[in-house]
């Protein structure tokens, strides 16, 4: 919710209307079943960490409309989102950076929750393995509440990941849909067809690493993460290369293939 | 892929175990080695969902 539609919200309820979300407070203000989400650039970013000037342009003529200061912008930005959720940031330079299809296109958007971010016009299913169901000891802590050394002992044998043969399962077994899925559009069909993009991933990241005793802002937390998200990705484009036959691969051109392994 | 599978050298062994990491230098290196000789059949494969809209 927009941050001046929230403070409609919060004025409403502060008048008497009930705060309950499914209450007439919420209810009286549109614009709730929609997620927005800024773009920015690495130039603004720099801007905001020089505290430069930002000009805003127009869409078509790319005229500018307004200077205003980059660090301001970022704030009023952070404080909309600390209030109500939105906007939702995106990372323009890094999302096109790391696309694995720049020859086809750039990345434009995403879905609404802004996990999958690819082509313009193509759509993948999702299946979200529990990362508790990968762990090797019984998550019960001591009695008498949690020992340091007790966590200490446990971190070394309970590494939960999901195995790499159920990274293959679930991958293949998405491959598959890939087929029995419906569309809402030709074109979208058409593309999810010749790109075949799938979206494996995991849950429960967070009650993860409070079992095995790790910060969630750490930087041993964002390691275990990356480990296990790593493996996740490599077994599943170990997979994809897998199916047997030339003509099974993503119908993409030599272009697109070349751009891949970059 | 080579950046993506390169970016795992960026995974501080002092903070996660080695026995996750070396799995993951494994996995990558094999998808990339064999993705160069025959291509992938799927344009991207992984993403992470926020868990709240997640159905268990």
């Amino acid at each position: 919710m927009e941050g001046a539609r929230g403070e409609k919200v919060a004025a409403l309820i502060a008048s008497g209307y009930s705060s309950d979300f499914n209450g007439d407070a919420y209810r009286t203000v549109s614009g709730q079943n929609a997620n927005n989400s800024v773009r920015v650039t690495d130039r603004f970013i720099e801007a905001v960490m020089k505290d430069a000037v930002w000009e805003t342009t127009t869409r078509t003529t790319g005229e500018v409309v307004e200077r205003i200061s980059a660090r301001q912008l970022w704030r009023e930005m952070a404080e909309a989102a600390w209030k109500c959720a939105d906007p939702g940031l995106q990372f323009d330079d890094t999302i096109n950076k790391w696309h694995t299809c720049k020859a086809t296109d750039r990345i434009y958007a995403s879905n609404p929750c802004s996990e999958f971010v690819f082509l313009d016009d193509t759509a993948c299913n999702l299946a979200s393995l529990n990362l508790l169901k990968f762990l090797r000891e019984p998550t019960a802590l001591p009695a008498g509440g949690p020992k340091a050394e007790a966590l200490e002992a446990r971190r070394g044998d309970s590494t939960s990941t999901p195995t790499k043969h159920a990274c293959r399962i679930f991958f293949l077994a998405q491959e598959i849909a890939v087929d029995l899925a419906s569309y809402p559009t030709q074109r979208i069909a058409e593309r999810s067809h010749q790109f075949r993009p799938l979206g494996l991933g995991y849950a429960n990241l967070g009650t993860l690493l409070m079992v095995e005793g790790l910060p969630y802002d750490s930087d041993a937390g964002r390691a275990r993460a990356a480990s296990l998200t790593a493996i996740m990705t490599g077994e599943a484009y170990a997979l994809s290369r897998r199916w047997p036959s030339r003509r099974d691969r993503f119908r993409g051109t030599r272009s697109i293939a070349r751009a891949c392994s970059r | 892929m080579r950046m993506h599978r390169d970016s795992v050298n960026n995974i501080d062994h002092a903070l996660a175990p080695s026995e996750l990491i070396d799995a993951a230098h494994e996995c990558w290196n094999r998808a990339v080695q064999l993705g160069e000789q025959n291509g992938y059949r799927n344009a991207q494969a992984t993403v992470l969902a926020p868990t709240g809209t997640i159905a268990s």
